[in-house]
């Protein structure tokens, strides 16, 4: 009988953390190329007890791919990946992916993060600008062209497995696995940026269904003790 | 329960992001403002479960971890370098930059102030000054029996006087560039000055390669598409409500918890 307690709160402790990455989602639902998360869960078997008993147990984070809403800016240096791909900018700790497009000009005149990160073009290098130079702009398939000579092509990376990112926070991420660059599967728009592809319903349904789980947990969890209570008094009783 | 800091992080990032809305709105009319945009980041990640961890004794790899996010914060709240609209306003004083470049103004502690906004006035001495009377540099002096003043889309200012059929030249305005404009450090009334990120300023004159041209009886208005700060406000506001609504949901949570075997 214990045992469906651990399963009740095996539950729970999984919900808490659900709750976690909804509030997540939705503290960065304006955040730029953020990408959403959901919780799985699954029931774990303990094999060596009789019968079933199913602990619930979170497996994984998994992140939601789909495109973000596309929001017009007017900044000619930022730019949105429409379709699969990231951003690789330099950092000191290696090189970092992102889709956060909102770049500016650092001190030296390279493009770069808000951070102060570097952008790299298709062949890692850094992309520089002059002072003097006027119009900036960018073709769908990321070539820079600057006052109409081409300048460099704008590095849009993409993985078989984009799983195996981690994110790092600020709008990173790492990954061991080697990228391959982009060949038209996806393109790059000028003077816009993707927004986060948090759908605010879905995170405020799921936080319903959290909540609504963790009381029908906790009823469960009263019940049981309610049961050994009547037990414990009904053998008394007999004796 | 992580959720109740994590919404904060929240509330405070779109409180922030309706303070910038604000100030764009505020700054709707200022000449030469340009409007502001906040940008946000992920926070930190606490790993539960690593990504291609094993996820058995067999050695099975996970495809996917935990990863649980702690919030939100600003990166960087930066200024939109969209040219604003030029409005004619004939007065032969006030000066509109089409293109890139600042005006250089000297300030009364002896540093360099930079500005776009060209609403310029005359002091005692008729030298042309902001309207804060700081000197705009080079410092031309404009006589005092002119009848009428001529600013070139280059900044040479000339000078007709009456009974002279020859204009005077009086001297060339000056525009300076930086690198990164985004990193010069806003001092209020439309000024502006210099920091390490913005890079040194590089002056030269105007309708030189780079720079902009200079239009005489024009001022630029601000770049603030009233338009698109209310949506922001919109948004801004429902996802601040939505936030505040994970910290309802944590605090029932926590205290369905506490209510057990009451």
């Amino acid at each position: 009988m214990d045992n469906s307690i651990y399963i009740a709160l095996s539950k729970q402790t999984g919900l808490r953390r659900e709750l976690d990455v909804i509030a997540n989602n939705l503290a960065n639902s304006n955040t730029a190329g953020y990408q959403s998360e959901q919780m799985t869960f699954k029931s774990h078997l303990i094999a060596d007890v009789a019968d079933s008993n199913a602990f619930a147990y979170d497996v994984a984070t998994i992140r939601d791919y789909s495109q973000g809403t596309i929001d017009i800016t007017g900044n000619k240096l930022d730019f949105a990946i429409e379709g699969r791909g990231y951003f690789a900018v330099q950092t000191d700790n290696g090189i970092r992916y992102t889709r956060a497009g909102n770049f500016t000009l650092d001190i030296d005149g390279a493009l770069a993060t808000q951070d102060g990160h570097k952008v790299l073009d298709d062949g890692g290098a850094e992309i520089e600008f002059e002072e003097d130079d006027n119009e900036i702009v960018i073709f769908s398939d990321g070539r820079l062209e600057v006052d109409g000579e081409e300048r460099a092509t704008l590095g849009v990376y993409l993985f078989d497995d984009e799983n195996s990112l981690t994110r790092e926070g600020s709008s990173l991420y790492s990954t061991d696995s080697a990228p391959t660059l982009n060949e038209g599967q996806s393109k790059v728009a000028q003077g816009a940026l993707e927004r986060s592809n948090v759908a605010s319903i879905r995170e405020i349904t799921n936080m319903i269904k959290v909540q609504r789980a963790y009381t029908g947990n906790s009823s469960f969890i009263e019940n049981l003790y309610q049961l050994q209570e009547d037990a414990v008094r009904r053998i008394a009783s007999q004796v | 329960m992580r959720s109740l800091s994590i919404a904060a992080t929240g509330m405070q990032a779109q409180q922030l992001n309706v303070e910038v809305i604000s100030n764009n709105l505020a700054n709707l009319t200022t000449t030469a403002y340009k409007m502001q945009r906040p940008e946000f980041q992920d926070l930190l990640y606490q790993e539960q479960r690593r990504v291609g961890g094993t996820s058995n004794e067999a050695g099975t790899i996970a495809p996917a971890g935990i990863q649980l996010g702690l919030g939100v914060r600003t990166g960087a709240v930066y200024r939109v370098q969209e040219q604003g609209t030029l409005k004619e306003t004939g007065n032969q004083f006030d000066v509109a930059i089409r293109g890139k470049g600042y005006f250089v103004v000297e300030l009364p502690n002896g540093v360099q102030g930079y500005t776009r906004a060209g609403a310029f006035q005359i002091n005692q001495d008729g030298e042309i000054v902001t309207q804060q009377g700081n000197l705009v540099s080079p410092g031309i002096t404009i006589p005092s029996d002119a009848s009428r003043v001529n600013i070139s889309a280059t900044g040479v200012v000339e000078a007709f006087i009456d009974g002279q059929p020859d204009s005077q030249n009086l001297g060339q305005l000056e525009l300076a560039n930086f690198v990164n404009e985004n990193g010069l450090r806003a001092l209020g009334e439309n000024l502006f000055e210099e920091t390490t990120s913005s890079g040194d300023p590089l002056t030269a004159f105007p309708g030189d390669e780079g720079y902009g041209t200079i239009l005489q009886g024009f001022l630029e208005d601000s770049n603030v598409d009233s338009v698109k700060e209310i949506t922001n406000l919109i948004v801004a506001q429902r996802s601040y409500e939505m936030n505040s609504k994970v910290i309802t949901t944590a605090d029932e949570m926590m205290r369905t918890t506490s209510q057990l075997r009451s």
